[in-house]
């Protein structure tokens, strides 16, 4: 009995040393929840990075991209008679990017008659503010006297939007200028391309397979919420233990 | 006990909250409105009218998490399906695939955006110049 004297006051800073245990998994929970995700945010957005300068060499489409989009354009052309092609001021500076069914650099419009007896060009204006493009304003141009073509459909199922680029900017513009021949079709200017499953490209390898899907922002967002049920959980069974252990004594 | 009851169960219910939504959230699979509104045929379902406007009508009912649009027709990718709008003699006709089947199927066209050699996408990405990371 000696000895049980000094157990109270032990328990009682054990007990207080929980309370301390309490708040930092609240402030730890507090910095994954809030400060974290924010900081990613500012960074992702460029928010740290040390040169503040713009970059004035900065195109929408780098060359792989006017690639596939060039051999993508190409059985649409060579089946409607039709040139489809762009034309992208990234408004960075950079000089404006122009190509088509024909090649990176080639302009459909100024191509001989022989080879683009029509041709139908989707040009795109960005506004590039702050080290980004902020928006873009789509306008599709043509041989034809009679025919207008429209993007509204695209624009209004949010497949297109000038304001809200986010991350599919670039992505839009690639369907932006995929659409010209599927436009072309719905004109009645020519026939409608047939697709083909599996088809072969020479780019695919034997490990070619889908993404998951689910980026950065997916994961951390399991991880964290996985992360506070744990602690929380934790919190719980630590405190029961203390308690249990308290009352039995021990 | 009372506290850590309190705080611990705070913190595990703002976690199964973010799981929930994180898990359960993004968008519907389009599969069982695609073949109650439009009519099987083609191997697959038709629509009366051409893809674009057709590929607009299911993402105005289910925002597909990606999309590409391509001079053979609109490629709409869903976390549980891939959703080919393709123009056909009539209008359009439509394919629902699981995503693998789907990627296999039309990977002429979606390659290189919705993924590639291990996996990685490649073409097209990002927000433009200076879009972040």
């Amino acid at each position: 009995m000696s000895g049980g004297g000094a157990k109270p006051d032990e328990r009682k800073k054990k007990k207080g040393n929980g309370g301390w245990i309490g708040c930092l998994i609240v402030l730890a929970a507090f910095a994954l929840t809030v400060v974290l995700p924010i900081g990613w945010s500012l960074w992702d957005e460029g928010a740290f990075d040390p040169d503040l300068s713009d970059d004035m060499t900065a195109v929408a489409l780098g060359p792989a991209e006017t690639a596939r989009l060039a051999e993508r354009l190409q059985e649409a052309s060579r089946r409607h008679g039709i040139c489809y092609g762009w034309e992208v001021d990234a408004d960075t500076g950079a000089p404006v990017e122009v190509g088509s069914n024909l090649g990176a650099g080639v302009d459909a419009r100024k191509a001989d008659k022989a080879t683009c007896p029509e041709w139908i060009v989707l040009k795109a204006d960005y506004f590039y503010l702050d080290k980004e493009w902020s928006s873009v304003g789509y306008t599709v141009l043509d041989s034809y006297d009679a025919v207008q073509f429209s993007l509204d459909e695209l624009t209004s199922s949010g497949v297109l939007d000038g304001t809200e680029l986010g991350e599919r900017g670039v992505a839009q513009l690639a369907d932006a200028i995929g659409s010209l021949p599927l436009l072309a079709a719905e004109a009645d200017l020519a026939p409608a391309l047939p697709a083909q499953e599996q088809v072969f490209s020479p780019s695919a390898t034997v490990d070619d397979e889908l993404d998951s899907g689910r980026g950065a922002g997916w994961w951390f967002l399991v991880g964290l919420g996985s992360l506070l049920v744990g602690l929380g959980l934790l919190w719980i069974i630590r405190s029961a233990v203390k308690e249990w252990k308290w009352r039995r004594g021990l | 006990m009372k506290k850590a009851m309190i705080g611990g169960g705070i913190l595990m219910l703002v976690g199964v909250i973010i799981l929930a939504l994180t898990v359960r959230g993004g968008t519907r699979s389009p599969r069982e409105w695609i073949s109650g509104r439009f009519p099987a045929g083609g191997g697959g379902y038709q629509s009366g009218q051409p893809p674009i406007r057709t590929a607009g009508e299911i993402i105005g009912h289910s925002r597909p998490v990606d999309r590409v649009y391509d001079p053979a027709g609109v490629f709409l990718r869903y976390p549980g399906a891939v959703v080919a709008v393709l123009p056909a003699a009539t209008g359009s006709v439509i394919h629902v695939d699981t995503p693998e089947r789907g990627y296999q199927r039309w990977r002429g066209y979606v390659n290189g955006r919705w993924g590639g050699p291990g996996g990685r996408a490649s073409l097209f990405r990002g927000g433009g110049p200076g879009g972040g990371k």
